[in-house]
């Protein structure tokens, strides 16, 4: 049970406070509701683009890493397709400075043509190291293309083409800043050896001033599929792949504790279900994986794996197939419910160790709504029933709502 | 109040070369019935443990390295009694997750889970470290997966360069320039592998170190069980790790697929952790390339914008240790990155480092220090360490007054004595 408080500025700022005093550190989490789904198609990446900009300097501080290395202090950020994460962890007694830091950002930026010049340099680099120079590093890009036709899940957050990224000019980042990076449309969590009250002393000294904006959410939604799809290609890797998505419900769907389960049930750990056929009986697969986006619109269960030497596409899918039909007509044990939940409750009970696990867990369910889910969203898998695993499945993994990427190697293929 | 807020000024802090590190909680040591010891770090606040048994083999004990890597990997794999997927199974039920690793010299089994359910591990435990059968079929399976991934990584200009620059650095001969391969794998036959599993994990040494909410009936129960193997403590001297000849080189790698981006690797083997440079170097490391910060990610990534990030790392510095800046780069910029590593060594060895910038990465080090402490496991992990590789404990007092008292002469001591680019390896595969 994690004991917090929450309060709201009068600029609609969102701050939850957990006070730890075993631990001589704080962390500092600000969660922006911003990411890779708000950007118009014609100019995708902007969202990364700009978590890079963050670290460029702001009105009043030249230099954020300098200045919290100066104190002690670690950070990093990451950007997703639905939201944008800040944090930062240091020594409790040092934690006024990354209140002078953090709201800086918010308050303005140094937009700057340089900046912007070389952070697009950087950006094509990681581009290059984390998609390109890689075998099967445009897997996701082909599948959320194939799979999302009108939501902007359509594409990763890196972009959906370089190009749009080197294209992005000063005026689309100040305005995508002054839409988005506003206290109304953040979340902060500071969790550590703090006392509330002094945090609300330091949120009304830092940040009141910071004026809030109006936000309009205009994501489109995604029609429902109503067919299945395929996407063939032919590249340059060792092995055939194969991925298989359906759509499936979002993150705030009671049904969302089902879908984590089922996808435990079919892919995590060497008892799983596919890892037992696939890989160890009939030996069609050297890696098979299967897993949820978790995104709160509506998500993709995928399951994608490597396939041996010789096996054939269509006797792959099918062997995957096989697996899902049995899902969808036999009730699973209730053993292998409750093994699941048992492994959830695990992770779930390391999860919330660290305080930087902590305070990104709190932003995150505070952005769905409430951050109390994260004390009570497990106890949701306790009541799964075997009838509710089937009554899903038969739900979900339907032709209508599949998509499919055949990834052939060129040798092969040839 | 806030119509007075000069944003211009940074708030007061504490700098961290006043603040006292200890390596809180302590351990206390517990011999088995067998002679197995056991180290235990008792804290924290959730119901959980970790534990792990580390057993005295690694690649370094074998000429094929795959060797110990499949006795260790393939440990659950099956029993005369039980099947792989009944012994995943009796872990997994129970919610308790176990990780297999094979390192250099040691291979290490962790176990984490829920504290109630812990007692549950342990007659599984004892059934693998008895009964492992390794049939002949799941080494079949083990192998073709191996050579699958191996295949998959082959295709990575990172891949090649990390094993190509250590090769260089300690000759291929060396049990650290020596890596798994295809032919290998395909060599690996059941009897070396229960070989393996007979001396080292069997009745081999093993070393068990838990942390978190234990309590005394578990470590009852441990020694009951685990107490209670054939465990003997044996354990034979791993292939000698002498040095090859240092002479430094030059190489370019070309391979065989299309690539976005050059590797570059550019090394040298340095002083270990026992020589009395070694702290002053890796203040130095972290100026040079060790941090988002570093003089080298400040010019290669952030003033010219060739990389998503460069680094400069001190590894394996238990035995022979080995300083590598790595990056991934715009093929283009190869030439002009080498020839600003170089400048960085020069200035390193010619301009004091400015004290504020010093004393930034000090703090940072420090602040560093202050995470790794953070919470029983992490500083679980430090006693392991300290334990595995015999550094003494006086060791962690030194090295944080050591940065405390660094100055901008022993930096600049240290950058002639130990970045002459003369002396480094220097690798481009693309």
């Amino acid at each position: 049970m994690i004991n917090f408080d929450k309060f709201t500025l009068e600029n609609g700022l969102t701050v939850i406070v957990e006070e730890d005093r075993n631990t001589p550190l704080v962390t500092f989490n600000t969660l922006y509701k911003v990411g890779a789904k708000h950007e118009h198609p014609d100019k995708t990446g902007l969202a990364h683009l700009f978590e890079h900009l963050m670290f460029r300097g702001s009105l009043h501080v030249k230099n954020y890493d300098l200045e919290l290395q100066k104190c002690g202090g670690e950070n990093n950020a990451f950007t997703t397709n639905d939201y944008t994460n800040y944090y930062a962890t240091l020594p409790a007694e040092n934690l006024e400075t990354i209140f002078w830091l953090e709201s800086d950002r918010m308050l303005s930026l140094n937009f700057n043509e340089q900046n912007l010049q070389i952070e697009k340099k950087v950006i094509e680099e990681e581009y290059k190291e984390l998609y390109l120079n890689k075998p099967y590093g445009n897997t996701w890009h082909l599948m959320r293309k194939l799979a999302y036709q009108v939501h902007p899940y359509s594409w990763m957050t890196i972009g959906k083409d370089i190009h749009h990224v080197n294209l992005s000019q000063l005026t689309d980042i100040k305005e995508f800043y002054y839409k988005y990076y506003r206290p109304n449309n953040a979340i902060i969590s500071v969790v550590g050896n703090v006392q509330t009250s002094k945090i609300k002393y330091l949120f009304e000294k830092w940040y009141s001033q910071i004026p809030s904006n109006i936000i309009s959410q205009n994501i489109p939604r995604e029609p429902e599929q109503t067919h299945i799809r395929r996407l063939d290609t032919i590249e340059n890797v060792p092995f055939n792949y194969l991925m298989m998505a359906w759509k499936t419900v979002d993150r705030m769907s009671n049904l969302y504790p089902t879908l984590d389960l089922v996808s435990y049930l079919l892919g995590h750990g060497e008892s799983s279900r596919l890892y037992q056929t696939l890989i160890k009986e009939k030996k069609l697969f050297s890696k098979i994986e299967c897993y949820h986006l978790g995104s709160i619109d509506p998500s993709l269960i995928t399951i994608g794996g490597y396939l041996n030497q010789k096996v054939n596409m269509a006797d792959a899918e099918q062997a995957i197939r096989d697996i899902i039909n049995d899902l969808c007509q036999n009730l699973p044990k209730q053993d292998e419910i409750t093994k699941i939940i048992n492994k959830i409750q695990t992770i779930h009970a390391f999860e919330n160790i660290e305080i930087l696990n902590r305070a990104q867990n709190l932003g995150f369910y505070e952005m769905l709504g409430d951050a109390n889910l994260l004390n009570i969203e497990f106890d949701q898998y306790l009541h799964i029933k075997p009838t509710d695993v089937l009554e899903f499945s038969r739900q979900t993994f339907q032709d209508k709502n599949l998509n499919i990427l055949n990834y052939y190697a060129q040798q092969s293929h040839e | 109040m806030n119509n007075l807020l000069d944003r211009s000024i940074a708030p007061k802090y504490s700098d961290l070369t006043s603040f006292i590190l200890s390596l809180k909680p302590d351990l206390r040591h517990l011999k088995l019935d067998n002679g197995t010891s056991v180290y235990i770090i008792e804290g924290g606040t959730q119901e959980v443990i970790t534990m792990q048994m580390v057993f005295n083999v690694g690649t370094i004990y074998y000429k094929n390295v795959c060797i110990p890597e499949a006795a260790n990997a393939l440990l659950m794999n099956g029993t005369n009694r039980f099947k792989h997927k009944a012994i995943s199974e009796m872990f997994e039920n129970e919610g308790i997750f176990v990780n297999v690793d094979c390192g250099k010299k040691f291979s290490t089994i962790q176990i984490r889970c829920l504290t109630k359910n812990f007692a549950k591990c342990l007659p599984v435990l004892c059934e693998i470290f008895t009964e492992a059968n390794f049939e002949e079929e799941e080494i079949e399976i083990f192998k073709k997966n191996a050579i699958s991934n191996i295949t998959n990584l082959s295709n990575k200009t990172n891949f090649h360069a990390n094993r190509n620059i250590r090769q260089m650095l300690y000759g291929e001969q060396h049990p650290y320039g020596t890596f798994s391969t295809i032919q290998q794998y395909e060599e690996l036959n059941q009897v070396d592998i229960l070989e393996c599993y007979e001396q080292y994990f069997k009745i081999g040494k093993c070393t068990i170190f838990i942390a978190g909410l234990i309590g005394q009936e578990n470590l009852n129960n441990i020694n009951q069980h685990i107490g209670s193997l054939p465990l003997n403590n044996y354990y034979s001297t791993p292939q000698k790790l002498d040095k090859k000849d240092f002479k430094s080189e030059l190489k370019t790698i070309k391979i065989n697929a299309k690539t976005a981006q050059s590797s570059i690797r550019i090394g040298r083997p340095i002083i270990n952790i026992f020589n009395d440079d070694h702290y002053k170097v890796r203040i130095l490391n972290t100026l040079l390339g060790g941090y988002f910060g570093s003089r080298l990610n400040q010019t290669i990534r952030e003033e010219k914008g060739y990389t998503y990030g460069i680094n400069s790392n001190i590894t394996n510095a238990i035995d022979l240790s080995s300083l590598i800046i790595s990056a991934e780069i715009n093929h283009e910029a190869v030439a002009d990155c080498i020839e600003e590593v170089k400048k960085e060594f020069l200035r390193l060895q010619t301009t004091p480092i400015d004290m504020d910038y010093l004393r930034s990465v000090q703090n940072f080090l420090l602040g560093k220090f202050l995470n790794e402490l953070d919470g029983v496991f992490n500083v679980a992990a430090i006693w392991q360490n300290y334990i595995l590789n015999e550094i003494p404990i006086d060791f962690f007092h030194r090295q944080v007054n050591n940065i405390k008292k660094i100055t901008p002469e022993d930096i600049m001591a240290m950058a002639k004595k130990y970045l002459n680019y003369e002396d480094f390896y220097q690798l481009v595969v693309n």
